[in-house]
């Protein structure tokens, strides 16, 4: 039993090894970088709180700042409140399920860089698709992404599609709810609303709150391809979130210091919001109790 | 007098496979009874329960409610409360808060909830139990907090799906008395669906028996014993039930393709033919032989101090006047 044991160790020993040589320490040591001032050229000079001071009042950072919370907060919300509405309407078998849901999936197997690369396409005002249709009533589209609230419009639109994998755990856990509570709704008069506000929503609750923390995690750090290729963060800083003002500073700019404690921020900002989150759930839960 | 339910040529087809899962059904309830409905599974039991309480639509036929036409009214609105197979206990919500889902649908001002839930929940002795949440109970107080919800309902007729499967045998016997006396209280009336013949007997005033969607016999428990219907029912009712044999095996004077059928206390053992003892079961005041009759079994209800072994031979005749015949070929019990 004991070698078992052992030489269970010993597989973990890679992954432990990997995990510590590539996420934990490089995260330690960014941590570290987040209070000097370091250019990858001189050595790192010890700079405190400093650094997140002059960040404080950075218009940029401040401005990024906002971006990312605009944009999460309008994205995450359609993301899962998309991926559950997509998994109600399909839930039941039908003919052509298969087809519909793997309608409701793909996009979320294509590359952002692919979708990003369409999107330029069909927001472009002179031969995007929308821009031809609203033409030709004489309406027409400006330069979408050259408008920062179009731009974000686009970027958040952008995130939507890639619903997928939201809308495939939600089909799943509906699939398992007990039919004869429906039946039992139902027998009491309860129609679609009230059915989904009595018993849809309450029974998926922790499935919806363990998706939205984890596309806020996700949204929070990955939103950075499509922004960088559709609008490199313009107009006006309008989509250039944290990651991505974290990579600027870091890699362009050679401010390692800066990109690091931008980091270290989104962490916790991260960790906050997710908190947040569970709090707002919790409370939410004890009130639903009818 | 007007039945409190009545089923006529009630009928029901699946929309996607067009099978029947019920057909020609023609059935009455009064006031104050309980009918219970019994079948192997697929027998239609459950579609008749959700016909009764409006989750399905009759293809054909009618559901009659104290004599009005139930068809133009939706399931809220019919005096019917269903218990659901399992319960159908929401696991998020107390005791309370499932008892009181009904009225949470129906938007009942909380204060009176209140009221009516703590009114319900004394009848049914789960006052003590309503903070808490379904994982927290046993079996019979989840059985308890699913009737309590239908009681809530004030219903004048109670539709109750297998509402004692999930419990074990002992706890099964007490629920069922308990439930008997419920189920009748103020007049009200019960369609009990369960697969359990012995239950049915024991708990409904009328049975109902169901095969493949089609009525086999109506009748009390009694008469349901004594005279079933057709050779399905007479395989079916009853601890054991008849023994089906050919006409020719016991020399009843009858045409070749009639089955003769035999309950085991109407054989007598210890005169007449000779028979080889094929099996013996002990059940504690009383044992059943089953009799080898032309390699079909002939079961006996003997009394336990008579010993008999398996492979011995024992003497038997069955009581003639209280056989009974069947047509071979329909199954139809035969005058």
């Amino acid at each position: 039993m004991t070698g078992y044991r052992a030489g269970l160790r010993w597989l973990l020993l890679p992954w432990l090894l990997g995990t510590l040589l590539l996420v934990v320490g490089p995260a330690l040591i960014t941590a570290g970088f987040a209070f000097t001032r370091y250019d990858a050229l001189s050595p790192p000079q010890l700079a405190g709180f400093a650094v997140f001071r002059d960040l404080w009042s950075d218009v940029e950072f401040r401005r990024a700042l906002v971006s990312t919370l605009v944009i999460v907060a309008l994205a995450v919300p359609l993301r899962v409140g998309g991926g559950l509405l997509l998994a109600l309407l399909l839930h039941r078998r039908r003919r052509l399920d298969a087809a519909t849901r793997a309608a409701a999936y793909a996009p979320s197997v294509v590359p952002d860089v692919a979708i990003a690369l369409v999107w330029l396409w069909v927001v472009n005002p002179v031969y995007g698709p929308i821009g031809l249709i609203t033409s030709a009533f004489g309406a027409g589209i400006g330069a979408v992404l050259l408008d920062p609230a179009g731009a974000r419009l686009t970027v958040v639109a952008i995130s939507v599609l890639s619903l997928g994998e939201g809308f495939l755990v939600l089909l799943a856990a509906r699939r398992e709810l007990p039919q004869p509570l429906y039946d039992l709704a139902r027998t009491e008069g309860a129609g679609v609303l009230t059915e989904f506000r009595l018993v849809t929503l309450p029974l998926l609750a922790p499935v919806l709150g363990l998706l939205t923390a984890r596309d806020l995690v996700v949204s929070l750090q990955v939103v950075m391809v499509p922004t960088l290729l559709l609008t490199n963060g313009g107009p006006l800083g309008a989509t250039k979130t944290l990651p991505l003002l974290a990579y600027e500073r870091g890699f362009r700019e050679l401010e390692l210091g800066d990109g690091a404690a931008i980091a270290l921020l989104l962490t916790l900002l991260t960790g906050l919001v997710v908190a947040v989150q569970f709090r707002l759930l919790r409370r939410w839960n004890r009130a639903v109790a009818t | 007098m007007t039945s409190r339910l009545a089923v006529e040529g009630l009928g029901h087809r699946h929309a996607g496979s067009g099978t029947w899962a019920l057909r020609d059904l023609t059935l009455a309830v009064e006031p104050g009874q309980v009918l219970a409905v019994v079948g192997p599974s697929g027998s239609g039991k459950t579609t008749l329960l959700r016909l009764v309480c409006g989750l399905l639509r009759p293809t054909e036929g009618r559901v009659l409610l104290d004599g009005v036409d139930a068809a133009a009214v939706p399931p809220e609105r019919r005096p019917v409360a269903m218990v659901f197979q399992g319960y159908a206990l929401f696991p998020h919500l107390t005791v309370r808060d499932n008892i009181a889902f009904g009225l949470a649908v129906r938007r009942v001002p909380r204060a009176q909830r209140r009221a009516r839930v703590d009114e319900v929940a004394a009848t049914l002795r789960v006052d003590g139990l309503l903070d808490r949440l379904p994982v927290e109970l046993s079996g019979g107080e989840r059985q308890r907090v699913a009737l309590a919800r239908a009681l809530v309902r004030d219903p004048r007729v109670f539709c109750l799906d297998e509402p004692l499967s999930s419990l074990d045998p002992v706890l099964r016997v007490e629920a069922r008395r308990a439930l008997s006396a419920l189920l009748r209280a103020d007049g009200r009336s019960a369609v009990y669906v369960t697969h359990d013949q012995a239950e049915a007997t024991t708990v409904g005033d009328q049975v109902a028996v169901l095969r493949e969607g089609q009525l086999e016999q109506v009748a009390t428990p009694r008469e349901l014993y004594a005279r079933p219907a057709t050779s399905f029912v007479a395989r079916f009712v009853g601890t054991p039930p008849m023994s089906l044999l050919p006409a020719a095996a016991l020399d009843v004077p009858a045409r070749a393709d009639v089955l003769v059928g035999v309950r085991a206390e109407d054989v007598h053992v210890g005169a007449g033919k000779p028979y080889v003892v094929r099996e013996v079961e002990e059940h504690g005041h009383e044992q059943l032989l089953a009799l080898d009759v032309g390699g079909i079994d002939l079961v006996a209800r003997v009394p336990l101090v008579m010993n008999v072994r398996v492979g011995e031979t024992v003497l038997a005749q069955v009581n003639p006047v209280r056989i009974r015949l069947y047509d071979g070929a329909t199954g139809r019990l035969l005058p």
